[in-house]
């Protein structure tokens, strides 16, 4: 709980104010806490085969993130 | 005995995480590159942390090597993207050349 609400939170309301940089390092932030809450929740719940989704998370967030880099700084080639 | 590690690391690890996101939240209101700073700690060392005590608690087995894989891969991509997000916000705010790609 402490996770979502103090991690997840303020990276979510980070993620939707201001311009579309800082709107970027709070979409960044926000993965980082999911990661986290979601191999805490595998754990807790015993089930292990949950594991599969923070481990696809990374990649897909890592990319997705220098995806929106690339767009954001607008250079032409 | 192994239950109060993991309890301690994963409530340290847990005390980095919440601290970077407030700060950030709160801290450097309008520049991107000093908000930067507060990001990497939770894909360095918050994260481990928790990874760490999660894995004291499981022991030696297969949820543990998915646990130390998922950290791994976090570790190593964080500072990767500080560094993308940190080009970014330097050429908004015109420090580096936009057409600079080295």
């Amino acid at each position: 709980m402490a996770l979502i609400a103090g991690g997840l939170g303020p990276a979510l309301v980070l993620a939707c104010t201001r311009d579309p940089v800082n709107r970027l390092v709070g979409v960044q932030l926000a993965t980082a806490v999911v990661v986290v809450v979601m191999l805490v929740v595998s754990v807790i719940s015993r089930r292990s085969y949950d594991l599969i989704v923070p481990l696809a998370f990374v990649p897909l967030g890592f990319a997705g993130t220098l995806v929106f880099t690339r767009l954001l700084s607008g250079s032409d080639e | 005995m192994t239950h109060d590690v993991s309890l301690a690391l994963v409530a340290a690890g847990t005390v980095v995480v919440v601290w970077s996101s407030v700060a950030s939240m709160l801290l450097f209101r309008g520049s991107a590159l000093r908000r930067l700073h507060l990001l990497t700690p939770v894909t360095s060392l918050g994260a481990p942390l928790v990874g760490a005590g999660l894995c004291v608690q499981e022991g030696w087995g297969l949820t543990t090597g998915e646990i130390i894989l998922v950290v791994g891969l976090l570790f190593l991509s964080g500072p990767v993207l500080s560094a993308a997000l940190g080009r970014l916000a330097a050429q908004q705010e015109g420090l580096v050349a936009k057409s600079d790609s080295e």
